[in-house]
């Protein structure tokens, strides 16, 4: 692959000053997406920074009951088998086993789960003239062509990439905040705002700065939350990515309607996709199956489908009512 | 010796090998001084190089050459050998000139130091193009297609009494479908590879990943102008092919021409990205049957017409019709008509059953049609049109037990207890279907010779340029040389996978336990006159002159009078008698006797059952049974294996597997596992295999036909006809994934 | 270029490798332990897993200068002589046939028995599903599985 320098950061500081210091500086986590990703010639960062060695691994309570922080460099498969999570917020475990493999669940970190890059063949294959996200400017490949796995929502005409994660959906669906540190400090950007939709520069996946490093995520406390579930639709039996996922959280009343809810969609949109709308239509309503149909039809009332991926419009329709069946039939 | 159905369930001799790593492929080869080769390829389909750019890379350290059409010695086309074997796919040699045929073609090779230096340095190679409009489609292509009148030597239009009457009968029930199936990759897990050594210019070394050692010895002694003798192919052991190691593909000639221009053994891998391209794949296809019967179910005509696209630099055609309609039921009148079209895309190739595989898909999806349209059960439908003689060659099979197939397929599955209706089964919420179809391979025969050293301590090496692809061969020809030479299993030690040993065709077609245990069998019975050669002329032995020709194996480890065993003598006593360590014979290759009196094909039911989610509706398979009818069973434990694998891969064909091709640019989308989905673990259900039938005696003297290819066919109509019985939706065009049951 | 100190198998090895060499090929390459495969070289495939500190990894996606001061077992380190309950349960299963992706699997379903002793069929699943092997082994490999896991559990009192 292409020659970079390589160094390791011995504090959060002194990673983002390393990272100022020199152009084309990524911070390497579990590595692996970047590492493929600079195998096949699609990121070609001149110095890596590797960070593995800061104290960012630890999945804690926050005080004062306001929820729980997950550290930036916190193995995906140490968070999904955490007690805390599992037990407050399964859908966020639920999504990390649906996602990848054991294997890579045990070298990825959340915030390179985070910062994950799409699956688009166009985008990851540098034989293909046309991608906008890997060479501005050069088009869409996907538009006109092999369109199975790209994007209903959101979408611009200049990219129709989807985010693969399903960590994301559940952290959408959960209101995670994303903590990262800069040259100025420390700030919080909240999920809904860290990834963004392609419009004309499908080249920037997030609202992270330059030479900004992510030190966490949390959680805000969600008592409800309990109640939450993570489906994944998929080709094959497991292994993956989704062609469409649903993260469903229910806060029901005692007399059974719904107090309020949270959805988000996964596999549809350039970032993880989050159905306000539908979730205000299900507020007082009864959870059940009509009502479920009604937010599914909101959901994706500004769906719009390709030669190979309209099926999904209604797949994701149906997902969300499974999922919030689902979710309402737990036990508590 | 009474030769049983099945052999001995031995445990896989090279086991133990296998799970210690200790078994080497290829490229592991230790080889001093190995530089490493990394391609570029084109990413336009049609037409020519205008400017290679080479400087940045040549400037890297390591890099040692970069070969391009500019600066590559020319490959020599020697004329062809009588005799001579090996295959090529592509017809040109690379690097041979300016043109682009396909996306994805060799255009150069970087040599470097090291793996990396060689990635990176190809990855600064700059190459123009002067593009040309590519047909990449039948359509695009029509104006070239061809209907080819033979595929090497079999017929594959066939045409036998009056289709179009019955097809117009308005009394009969007739089918009229379409069936299509995209382009498969065959996904072995060892990617293809190969280390070139040279030895001066005169002597060549290939450490090579391939399913024909021999033919890729033949095919670089023409491609560099040496001695036959003088090029070695070296490979023990095949980490899969399924039909992509079989022809000599660019990137060995380019290993080989690569390490006489640096001057050092030359290492190359095939990426994952490129075995999508420079190895071949299963062509897409397009297949039309037309069916009619009578009201009983009694066929009166079927045609097949089948469409697949081959490539412009190679004449590879899947012969779908000829090589299931074509032989498969008995009726009256039967046409196969085969067209393919060239387009711009890399040469297709065998995969696991070329022909056969999407042939029986069309076929026994079409007769599931039919079934249902005369309200039939689908095995009584099958009885109904039983073959017992060769549909088109007019002669009896040998050796079918079909009948017995369906029967114990249909008991062992629970077959009778089937709802006939669609959507009328049913697990909690999830729906159930019951699905079945036939299964047919030929039985394949090739040449082969095989030497065998008898040693004095009773054991004995048997040699065989043949190959073990994962298919149990070691294993098989031990277990054959064991029976044929008589001598204890742990006495035997079998040796291929190299191009010093006696000739062994390729592994294809499978057709290798036949042929190569047929050569065994030779061999035995040379060793055992050589044998009797040595006790007629010896005076304490019992054999003491005798004629030898009265004389053979009459009990493990002795020869003997064949009229009266009581004068026989052992192996070891002769060798010790005569005073020699050991004793070494060799077969001859030799044309097989064809036997043109009877038809040689194998047979077998699949029946499985289907799961789906209604309103998500993703296909699993959850029970398999599969009835085999391929001569004797050599070994018992590999032959399950082998069908259990071709199954395997049947439910990826059906429900997940599809490269599919940019439609601008022709190159593949679905070119890494990740996108290319194979069955893994929890796609896959238990698979119960079952034997029937007997050793195929009149097809050779092992009684064996086969094993390797017909797992795979028949078992993608079977899950696409569970499919319609559990949904009512009748998908013809594979893979069946979620989308299309929506 | 690098010097690289790392841990194999128990031995101190050093090597000097370009620092974005992958770790599968130091160790096939460089020490010449063929028995981890390369399968796809992008994560995929799964036949470069090797265990670190007991856990499956895949070597891959380790560059070599990452792989610096790390230990890792590759299936040469598991048992030269088969002697491991997971190579003898698949050697007695007969589980493998090409053998290309089985040294990966075996380590793999070591690691899974590490972490669940007595494994069910969906966890054999969830953990298996992500190597890929074409030769079709599946369902012998979860009878191995089943096998190895009786003995392992045999083994400790």
């Amino acid at each position: 692959m292409n020659p970079f320098g390589y160094s390791r950061a011995s504090d959060a500081q002194q990673a983002v000053s390393g990272s100022a210091a020199k152009p084309q500086t990524k911070f390497l986590g579990g590595g692996t997406n970047l590492i493929d990703l600079m195998k096949m010639g699609v990121e070609t960062p001149a110095q890596l920074i590797d960070i593995t060695r800061l104290p960012f691994a630890q999945v804690e309570e926050l005080p004062e009951g306001k929820g729980v922080r997950i550290g930036a460099l916190a193995r995906n498969s140490d968070v999904a088998d955490h007690p805390l999570i599992q037990q407050r917020y399964p859908v966020l475990s639920q999504a990390f086993l649906a996602g990848a493999s054991p294997q890579l669940r045990n070298m990825a970190t959340v915030g390179g789960n985070l910062l994950q890059r799409t699956r688009c063949y166009y985008f990851y294959d540098p034989a293909f003239p046309a991608c906008n996200k890997r060479n501005p400017g050069s088009g869409c490949g996907a538009l006109e062509g092999y369109n199975r796995i790209h994007a209903i929502l959101g979408q611009s005409d200049k990219c129709i990439a989807t985010n693969p994660s399903d960590m994301n959906v559940a952290l959408a669906a959960l209101d995670a905040v994303v903590r990262v540190q800069g040259a100025k400090g420390e700030r919080e950007i909240p999920l809904a705002d860290f990834h963004r939709l392609p419009g004309n520069t499908p080249n920037v996946d997030t609202n992270l700065q330059p030479n900004e490093l992510i030190t966490a995520v949390d959680l805000p406390a969600m008592p409800f939350a309990t109640r939450s579930h993570y489906l994944k639709i998929r080709d094959r039996a497991s292994y993956a990515f989704a062609i469409v996922s649903v993260a469903a959280i229910l806060d029901l009343r005692p007399d059974g309607t719904i107090n309020g809810a949270r959805i988000a969609l996964g596999g549809v949109s350039h970032k993880p996709w989050r159905a306000l709308e539908a979730e205000k239509k299900l507020i007082g309503q009864k959870a059940d199956e009509k009502s479920f149909r009604i937010a599914a039809e909101t959901a994706l009332a500004g769906a719009k489908g390709y030669k190979h991926n309209a099926f999904k419009i209604e797949l994701a329709k149906r997902s969300i009512v499974r999922a919030l069946q689902t979710t309402t039939a737990l036990a508590v | 010796m009474s030769v049983t159905l099945m052999g001995p369930a031995r445990n896989r001799v090279d086991g133990r090998l296998k799970v210690t790593g200790a078994a080497k492929y290829s490229v592991e080869f230790e080889v001093p001084k190995c530089a490493y080769g990394w391609t570029v390829e084109s990413n336009i389909a049609k037409g020519k190089i205008t400017t290679i750019d080479t400087k940045a890379a040549q400037a890297l350290p390591g890099v040692l050459a970069i070969l391009t059409h500019l600066n590559t010695p020319k490959f020599k086309t020697a004329p062809k050998k009588e005799g001579a074997s090996g295959i090529r796919s592509e017809e040109r040699f690379p690097l041979n000139d300016d043109d682009v045929h396909y996306a994805g073609q060799y255009v150069a090779l970087v040599v470097s130091e090291t793996i990396e230096q060689a990635r990176h340095a190809a990855s600064l190679v700059r190459v123009s193009y002067a593009p040309e409009e590519p047909l990449l489609t039948m359509e695009a292509a029509e104006h070239k297609a061809e209907k080819p009148k033979k595929n090497n030597d079999e017929h594959v239009q066939i045409k036998k009494g009056d289709v179009e009457a019955a097809l117009k009968d308005a009394s009969l029930v007739k089918i009229e479908q379409t069936y299509i199936t995209p382009t498969e990759t065959h996904n072995p897990i060892e990617m293809s590879g190969t280390i070139a050594v040279w030895e001066g210019d005169q002597k060549l070394t290939l450490y090579d990943a391939t399913q024909f050692v021999k033919g890729v010895q033949n095919i670089l002694a023409n491609a560099f102008g040496l001695e036959i003798e003088n090029v070695r192919i070296i490979c023990p052991f095949v980490g899969g092919a399924f039909g992509c190691k079989g022809a000599v593909w660019m990137h060995v000639f380019l290993a080989a021409m690569a390490a006489k221009v640096a001057g050092v053994p030359v290492k190359m891998h095939v990426t994952r990205r490129n075995m999508f391209v420079g190895t071949g794949h299963r062509t897409p296809t397009r297949q039309t049957l037309s069916l009619a019967a009578t009201r009983d179910g009694k066929l009166q005509a079927i045609q097949h017409v089948s469409e697949t696209l081959t490539s412009m630099v190679g004449k590879f055609t899947e012969s779908c019709g000829a090589r299931s309609t074509g032989l498969m039921y008995e009726s009256p009148a039967i046409r196969v008509e085969e067209t393919v079209y060239p387009v711009n895309v890399a040469t297709p190739t065998f995969m696991r059953a070329p022909g056969e595989c999407p042939g029986t898909y069309a076929l026994e999806c079409a007769m599931d049609e039919l079934a249902i349209a005369l309200k039939m059960d689908p095995v009584a439908l099958r009885l109904a049109n039983h073959a017992d003689n060769h549909p088109t060659k007019n002669v009896p099979f040998s050796a079918k037990h079909l009948k017995e197939a369906y029967q114990l397929g249909a008991d062992k599955f629970g077959w009778s207890k089937r709802n006939r209706d669609p959507g009328s089964m049913r697990d909690g919420d999830l729906l159930v279907g019951w699905g079945m179809a036939t299964a047919t391979y030929p039985a394949h025969k090739m040449s082969a010779a095989a030497k065998v050293q008898l040693r004095v301590n009773g054991t004995a090496t048997v040699q065989c340029a043949t190959h073990d692809l994962g298919t149990g061969a070691y294993t098989a020809f031990t277990q054959i040389s064991s029976e044929q030479l008589g001598l204890p299993f742990e006495n035997v030690t079998f040796e291929l996978g190299k191009s010093d040993f006696p000739f062994g065709p390729v592994a294809g077609g499978s057709n290798s336990t036949g042929t190569v245990g047929t050569a065994i069998h030779e061999v035995a019975g040379l060793l055992h006159k050589a044998l009797a050669e040595l006790a007629v002329k010896d005076s304490k032995s019992p054999l003491f002159n005798l004629k030898t020709d009265d004389i053979a194996m009459i009990a493990p480890g002795r020869i003997g009078l064949k009229a009266d065993s009581a004068k026989a003598d052992a192996y070891v006593d002769i060798l010790k008698r005569a005073g020699k360590d050991s004793i070494d014979v060799q077969s001859e290759r030799k044309p097989p006797e064809e036997n043109k009196k009877q038809a040689f094909q194998s047979w077998g039911a699949h029946f499985c059952e289907v799961k789906i989610d209604p309103i998500l509706p993703r296909v699993q398979v959850t029970r398999v049974v599969s009835v085999m009818n391929c001569g004797r069973v050599v070994s018992a434990k590999t032959a399950r294996s082998q069908i259990i694998g071709g199954v395997v891969m049947g439910i990826g064909m059906a429900l997940t597997e599809e490269t599919y091709y940019d439609p601008p640019t022709g190159l593949p989308v679905t070119r890494n596992l990740a996108d290319y989905h194979v069955p893994t673990n929890a796609d896959v259900p238990e698979i119960d295999v079952a034997f029937v039938g007997e050793p195929d005696f009149a097809f050779n003297p092992i009684g064996a036909r086969g094993m390797g290819e017909i797992g795979i066919t028949g078992i993608t109509a079977a899950i696409a006809n569970a499919v319609y019985h559990a949904t009512g939706k009748r998908i013809r065009d594979l893979p069946i994934t979620p989308d299309k049951l929506i | 270029m690098s010097e690289i100190r790392l841990t194999v198998n128990g031995a101190k090895r050093v090597v000097t490798v370009d620092d974005d060499t992958p770790l599968v090929w130091v160790l096939r390459d460089t020490l010449a332990l063929t028995g981890t495969k390369f399968g796809c070289g992008m994560g995929v495939c799964g036949s470069c897993t090797i265990l670190e500190n007991g856990k499956a990894v895949r070597s891959c996606q380790i560059p070599a200068i990452e792989a610096k001061g790390r230990n890792f077992v590759t299936i040469e380190g598991l048992s030269r002589d088969a002697s491991h309950p997971c190579q003898r349960a698949w050697i007695e299963e007969d589980v493998a046939q090409c053998g290309f992706c089985q040294p990966g699997m075996i380590l793999t379903a070591c690691g899974l028995l590490r972490e669940h002793p007595d494994p069910s069929d969906q966890e054999i699943d969830a953990a298996m599903s992500d190597s890929v092997c074409r030769c079709g082994t599946y369902p012998r490999m979860r009878k191995a599985i089943r096998r190895a896991a009786a003995a392992l559990r045999a083994r400790k009192p």
